[in-house]
């Protein structure tokens, strides 16, 4: 097997080229996915041995924390200061946030309890935009059909319907937050395409929406007098009643070492994905606390999951330098027309192909030889930023702040040398089961966001996960006020000794402890664990 | 392989007043988590974008000392790093600025209602030193106090909140907040815009039904 061009030889070798024809494929996108893609390789999946999916397929790494045990004991419980709101929010990113904010709005008092600060999500660093047909030439249709396509038709197609056309409404209400989108001269919003899709509907603030989004967001969470936040407090356990419903978690602060047992009339899980697993040894796009710590409480709780062996692997992750590896570059700069380039300068896919089909032409790029060879042994294709630049003069500053300061950090320049990418790990694609209500299978439990499954079947397009943390979001937080609970219910912890019990029982121990909170490099312990 | 892989040559650093030896090639974050040193209040994104790593830093050669953020800043040898406090959740500069957003023509006129120290800055350019982004914060108040508000939200679009800048104001302005305020009166009393504006109102009328 040839092993690609060393870095130093290929940059010397690239030139800006304004006419790369694409070099045809001889095997189809779905062959290409079998035989390139992760999540498609024969050590990928497992089935798990205990819980309510039992014998479902699952990625190895994950079900070894799903069927993890839990350091909790029940002295935490007995000993843990108790409180009482009507609404616990787990996590704080847009989701979280904007559940807490509908929840507020309708009447309750919430309860934010967050791992990190209030905001440190994936939420605020997205770039590309959120999605929503709002373009004369382009229908809540075709975006349905666009989202069930790219996800392989794997979706739940109610929760899509709804989705796609809470959409414009979605942007609406941001707007009504403080929320700024770009727009063009005569005060349209500006909309942009996402890889997989026919139409422009992708809306955008420059590469910062995530950020616009979160500052917004955040400042509107800190001004709501029904709102109460925790930082540094993950969530370590969900608590139970009698009838196994859900009614409230037991946190841990990370500053004092200390335990509350929160009691709550419905608990929100926002708890975001899992990137800082590095399923398959992969780089992450995600932040530090993205761990899958909702995944395991609902789990234990009883709660159904789905689709836990797919998870998108953003193709353009930068591969060098070392010190940025796996940090995102927007999708948004390949939808204005930047191309991928092996290493003899040639094209080899549609760059605005679906992710996973993108993700899976780069990583054959790579095994059969035509990568760019780094001196750890790994590898990567070139992002031809500079005939982008030389095609579109000044695009780069006007529309891409946060990419032309990634450059600077990483001492390149983007206006003579492209850029090393390999795919990174992004986006879990599964999660918890939920309805259009986001209510979970276990009443009293409510999902929305990453954590929650069903909307991009097995492959997430660009713009959706904005839309759907807003979407859900505020429905999770309505349908949280909503709920009728006549029981003023007992905290306890009987669905995790007989979660306990069954992993004994199916000799399923899997040796490590969860949820991790932390990525293993982070050094954390939880006290008495 | 992770995001911390590959070790390389230690180098020495200080860091809240502790001499480390660290791997160089690394960013301050993860040199600090492979020397064991747990961080974790201190990181969030890794891309620069949510402020939870900013620092002060003085490099070997330099007499001035800057603001970084941890996660975009490369170890080099002999570096001197403070994390500095976050601001108390109960500290004035957070609690005396309550508002409800509303459509009103009489933005600047709200804006001095609820930032009224904003009117007293001495032009010391602390907050624009403290800031770790570029921004130039003290002329996004100036602007806010001459009233252009759209003008002086758009200078803070890569604003990660951090609060140096209000840390570092010694008239308790809370320039990122004055800036954040600025950038959403502005957001709600634009007019909505024509493309939403059509397909909400197609959407309301039930035109637009999802076939399976």
């Amino acid at each position: 097997m040839n092993n690609g061009t060393p870095l130093e030889q290929a940059r010397q070798a690239y030139r800006i080229n304004l006419n790369r024809p694409l070099r045809p494929s001889a095997i189809d996108n779905q062959k290409l996915l079998q035989y390139f893609h992760p999540d498609y390789a024969d050590n990928s999946r497992v089935a798990l041995k205990v819980g309510v999916n039992r014998h479902d397929p699952c990625h190895p790494q994950l079900a070894a924390l799903l069927q993890s045990d839990s350091p909790t004991i029940e002295a935490m419980l007995a000993t843990a200061t108790q409180i009482e709101t009507e609404v616990l929010v787990i996590g704080s990113g847009g989701a979280g946030c904007s559940a807490a904010l509908v929840a507020g709005e309708n009447g309750a008092n919430v309860l934010i309890a967050t791992k990190l600060r209030v905001g440190d999500s994936n939420t605020v660093m997205a770039e590309g935009g959120i999605q929503a047909s709002i373009e004369a030439n382009d229908t809540p249709q075709a975006h349905f059909d666009e989202t069930l396509k790219a996800g392989h038709y794997c979706s739940d197609k109610r929760l899509v319907e709804q989705m796609v056309l809470d959409g414009p409404e979605v942007i609406q209400w941001l707007i009504q937050q403080g929320m700024q989108f770009d727009r063009d001269e005569q005060g349209n919003l500006c909309t942009r395409r996402a890889g997989g899709t026919s139409a422009n509907r992708v809306l955008y603030c420059r590469d910062y929406t995530g950020l616009e989004m979160m500052r917004v967001l955040r400042e509107s969470v800190r001004q709501h007098h029904r709102i109460t936040t925790c930082d540094y407090t993950p969530a370590v356990e969900l608590l139970s009643n009698k009838e196994g419903h859900c009614s409230g978690a037991l946190l841990y602060s990370i500053e004092t070492q200390r335990y509350t047992a929160v009691k709550a009339k419905s608990v929100i899980l926002a708890s975001g994905g899992l990137g800082r697993m590095h399923l398959n040894g992969f780089p992450t796009s995600n932040h530090v606390g993205a761990t899958g710590d909702g995944l395991v409480l609902a789990y234990r709780l009883g709660a159904q999951l789905q689709a836990l062996d797919s998870f998108q692997y953003h193709p353009t992750g930068l591969a060098w330098p070392q010190t940025l590896a796996g940090t995102l570059i927007t999708e948004g700069i390949r939808s204005t027309g930047a191309q991928l380039v092996n290493n003899s300068g040639e094209r080899f896919i549609d760059e605005l192909a679906p992710r996973d089909v993108v993700c899976a032409a780069i990583m054959r790029e790579c095994e059969e030889g035509r990568g760019i060879r780094l001196e750890s042994g790994r590898q990567g294709v070139w992002l031809d930023i500079p005939t982008l630049e030389k095609q579109q003069p000044g695009i780069l500053a006007q529309q891409f702040p946060k990419f032309m300061a990634l450059c600077n950090k990483a001492d390149i320049n983007p206006y003579q040398s492209p850029l090393l990418i390999c795919p990174t790990l992004h986006y879990q694609n599964g999660g918890v089961v939920i309805n259009q209500a986001c209510e979970t299978t276990i009443p009293g439990l409510y999902c929305a966001g990453e954590v929650s499954g069903g909307i991009h079947g097995k492959n997430r397009i660009m713009g959706n996960a904005l839309l759907e943390i807003i979407s859900f979001g505020r429905r999770a937080g309505a349908a949280a006020v909503a709920r009728h609970s006549p029981d003023k219910s007992q905290l306890l912890l009987n669905h995790l000794q007989a979660f306990r019990r069954e992993i004994k029982n199916s000799h399923g121990v899997s040796g490590i402890q969860g949820p991790l909170l932390f990525p293993h490099y982070a050094s954390f312990s939880r006290k008495g664990a | 392989m992770t995001n911390t892989a590959t070790p390389n040559s230690s180098t020495e650093i200080t860091v809240n007043g502790t001499r480390l030896s660290v791997s160089a090639n690394h960013s301050l974050i993860q040199a600090l988590w492979k020397t064991g040193h747990p961080n974790f209040k201190s990181a969030s994104c890794l891309e620069g974008v949510c402020g939870s790593c900013r620092i002060m830093v003085k490099y070997d050669n330099q007499s001035a000392v800057n603001m970084a953020l941890a996660c975009q800043s490369k170890v080099e040898p002999g570096m001197q790093v403070i994390f500095p406090q976050y601001l108390e959740k109960e500290s004035t500069a957070l609690l005396n600025h309550r508002y409800r957003l509303q459509l009103s023509s009489e933005s600047s006129e709200q804006l001095k209602t609820i930032f009224p120290e904003a009117a007293d800055c001495r032009h010391c350019h602390g907050c624009t030193v403290a800031c770790p982004k570029g921004i130039d914060v003290e002329q996004g108040i100036t602007l806010a106090n001459e009233g252009k508000l759209a003008a002086a939200g758009d200078l803070f679009i890569n604003c990660v909140m951090c609060d140096l800048c209000t840390t570092s104001c010694p008239e308790n302005i809370a320039p990122n907040y004055v800036a954040l305020f600025a950038r959403r009166t502005t957001a709600v009393n634009q007019p909505t815009p024509t493309n939403l504006a059509r397909r909400l109102q197609a959407l309301q009328r039930g035109e637009l039904k999802i076939k399976y």
